[in-house]
């Protein structure tokens, strides 16, 4: 008589084993294999091989064979380099503000005994917000005539600022996407603060740890795991940032300077239809990002305790 | 214990799927209790099986003044038709849009009925068979929207028309009259009373230009050729670089001379369209250049006129941009599928009927009554228009490859400031156009 699959545990052993017949976990994983099948590993194959054709318009077919003549190109376009120059930076900025920002909130609403509740829905709220309307909400900001920053210095009796000029275009982009994803870590490493067991920190305070003393040698080094995975999510999250800069610089502006791989990609495959110049510039982002996600992964190596 | 408990728990499934099967379909056993329910159930019904969903897209956006009389007419419509209902999604076009199309059409998730560019946009979707030719429909529905002028239409790459066209446009110069009036100008009809004016208004902190490099050059792009060339250097398709006319390098050599003069916003090559638009609705701007639906968003209508770009070879230009580049499509899609064919004759021939028309345009492809006790903003364009008369060209953008088009808009930041040259840019956009037109 057929049963419902039995699993049991080996307690005293490592390998565990959930499934008795095999032919069930077929069931049960199939379908997200085969989910996963067509929406992310065909559609990225068929990306690769579109890369090799020319391509022309949204919806065009694969036209004359070009080999790696796209790939020849990204070598030669001078905005694929201004692209990743920025991406890099919006990466550095990123991994030391977001996630610094984070612990630096985690560890100090940790220590206060009141109103956590409040500090801790507060730095998280603008994770609900949309990127689309942070970022109208920063171009009313940045904006030179009556935008808020300018009516402040004009108060002041300063001269106002072109907040988006070439210089400043770019540290102007990476404030908000600071802001909003600051609270996404200080949530995670909050959680990592509290999963620590309480008699760590009593003894560490009866040999006389505490305060500035007792982050550095016990809170930090206990979350380092977590740190190390928040530094990953910073990592990949900033080499696909799209929706915010958009908002804030469309097109990559001023004169295609704030440009990230994400928003070139866009551009160059839906604004001006290069289809399998887009697809190139795509598949270079996912090498891209499997490359920095492996040294971040051999550079803070997973530390068991 | 255990199998009692499995057996029990599976019956009480089994009871319960069957149970819900049955009062799913019970709803019918009952009204055969009543003659006259039964009926009205039968009909709904019926209703139900023969309403045909018939999607449809427009490019009326929320600030046009005609979504309002369209929404309107898509009531009216499933008033006149019952059986049909109307999925529209309306939205103003700019290039995200048009990417958002051509990617539904790529999938196979294209509406019934689309109004949509009858320019060099569509001709993507034409070749790959996505609409169906008036012909084809006129075989079937010989009088299908026969009010529409002949020359008003667009023919494909292919020579076959495809599209209804219903609403024209012309783009234009808006002016800020109040402005000119406190300053004391005459409204720029040439180019030396364009610049006087440049000049005064840098002078009293009022911006001259209202435009965004970064979002919208467009335009500013297109007015500055017509300026320099008249429609007929503005015509040229230039198939070879010997071929661009002088005119175009003159024109966009005005880039650096009027950004020297102060004519454009300090952050002109980092500020959206909307913000920059908010300048001309405010008085902080002058003047601004756009198309004949910026009307729409504009509430001072007795102090704002439209006039012809100035050009800079004569007085009182009457060139503009105008035509009619979009129109109603009938997708294949739909035509094949012959319970929806009827339906999308008729809201075509709602959409473009002149009763309609006269609600939603002043730029119509037939005869329709002129509009009565107009402001001084919509006369100005009714004038701008009318007088134009074949003095008109589609903008150049209607003629020449997106990435093409694309590498001369991105470079107009560069132009305004000096790091490239015009001849350069327009060179590498006919070059590009060259290489991908086929």
């Amino acid at each position: 008589m057929a049963t419902a699959p039995v699993y049991y545990m080996r307690i005293e052993g490592k390998r565990e084993m959930i499934y008795r017949k095999k032919i069930n976990l077929l069931w049960l994983l199939g379908p997200m294999v085969f989910i996963m099948i067509t929406f992310l590993y065909y559609p990225f194959v068929s990306n690769i091989w579109n890369s090799l054709y020319n391509i022309v318009g949204l919806g065009g077919n694969r036209g004359e064979f070009l080999g790696v003549r796209n790939y020849q190109k990204l070598f030669e376009d001078p905005n694929i380099l201004i692209a990743i120059k920025n991406s890099g930076i919006i990466m550095l900025l990123t991994v030391v503000f977001q996630v610094g920002i984070g612990l630096t909130l985690a560890i100090l609403v940790d220590s206060v005994k009141r109103f956590k509740k409040f500090f801790q829905t507060v730095y998280f709220f603008p994770i609900v917000i949309s990127a689309t309307a942070i970022g109208l909400m920063f171009n009313l900001f940045y904006s030179y005539y009556g935008g808020m920053l300018n009516q402040i210095l004009n108060a002041m009796g300063h001269n106002p600022v072109n907040w988006k000029s070439d210089s400043l275009a770019l540290i102007m982009i990476s404030v908000p996407i600071i802001w909003s994803y600051a609270g996404f870590y200080f949530v995670l490493l909050l959680t990592g603060i509290n999963g620590i067991s309480e008699d760590i920190f009593e003894s560490a305070m009866l040999d006389g740890a505490v305060g500035f003393k007792k982050v550095y040698y016990i809170t930090i080094p206990l979350l380092k795991n977590v740190i190390r995975t928040c530094i990953i999510l910073a990592v990949t999250g900033s080499l696909k940032a799209f929706d915010l800069p958009w908002v804030i610089a469309p097109k990559g502006a001023p004169k295609g300077l704030t440009h990230l791989l994400g928003t070139y990609m866009y551009q160059v495959t839906f604004i001006e239809e290069n289809v399998d110049y887009g697809s190139a510039i795509a598949f270079m982002i996912v090498v891209l990002g499997i490359i920095i996600s492996q040294i971040t992964n051999r550079l803070m190596k997973q530390e068991q305790y | 214990m255990k199998r009692v408990f499995k057996k029990v728990s599976l019956l009480l499934v089994i009871v319960l799927i069957l149970g819900t099967l049955s009062a799913c379909s019970g709803g019918e056993k009952d009204t055969s209790a009543n003659q006259n329910g039964k009926e009205s159930k039968e009909a709904d019904t019926k209703n139900e099986v023969t309403k045909i969903k018939l999607k449809t897209v427009s490019m009326f956006g929320a600030t046009d003044p005609a979504l309002e009389h369209y929404n309107q007419m898509i009531k009216d419509f499933q008033a006149k038709y019952p059986n049909v209902e109307v999925v529209d999604e309306s939205s103003a076009s700019n290039e995200e849009w048009k990417s958002r199309i051509k990617a539904d059409f790529a999938v196979g998730n294209e509406p019934d009925v689309i109004l949509y560019f009858t320019d060099a946009n569509s001709h993507g979707l034409i070749e790959s068979g996505s609409f169906v030719d008036l012909n084809t429909i006129r075989s079937e529905f010989p009088d299908y929207c026969k009010h529409i002028y002949e020359h008003a239409y667009t023919a494909a790459p292919d020579g076959k028309q495809y599209a209804i066209p219903t609403r024209g446009f012309y783009e234009a110069l808006f002016c800020n009259k109040d402005l000119f009036d406190q300053y004391k100008l005459e409204l720029p009809t040439n180019w030396d009373k364009l610049l006087t004016a440049v000049n005064t208004f840098k002078e009293n902190n009022v911006v001259p230009f209202a435009v965004s490099f970064s979002d919208v050059p467009h335009y500013m792009i297109e007015h500055l050729v017509l300026a320099a060339g008249g429609v007929e250097d503005h015509r040229v398709v230039p198939g070879s670089l010997d071929q661009i006319p002088a005119s175009w390098i003159k024109g966009m050599e005005q880039f650096k001379t009027l950004s020297d003069l102060g004519a454009f916003p300090v952050d002109v090559n980092s500020t959206t369209d909307a913000l920059s638009a908010e300048l001309f609705y405010n008085k902080q701007a002058a003047m601004r250049v756009d198309g004949s639906w910026f009307m729409g968003g504009i509430t001072d209508k007795e102090n704002v006129v439209t006039m012809p770009f100035p050009s800079m070879t004569k007085d009182n230009s009457k060139d503009i941009i105008a035509g009619f580049t979009s129109g109603w499509y009938i997708t294949k899609k739909a035509w094949q599928d012959e319970s929806k064919r009827q339906a999308c004759v008729d809201f075509v021939e709602m959409v473009s009927s002149p009763e309609f028309l006269q609600k939603i345009t002043s730029v119509a492809p037939c005869e329709i009554p002129a509009p009565e006790n107009m402001s001084l903003l919509d006369q100005t364009g009714w004038d701008t228009f009318v007088n134009a008369k074949d003095r008109v060209d589609l903008p150049i953008d209607s003629r020449i490859t997106g990435e093409a088009w694309s590498s001369w808009l991105n470079s107009v930041g560069n132009m305004v400031e000096g790091t490239k040259q015009p001849k350069e840019v327009i060179e590498n956009a006919i070059t590009i156009f060259n290489s991908t037109k086929e």
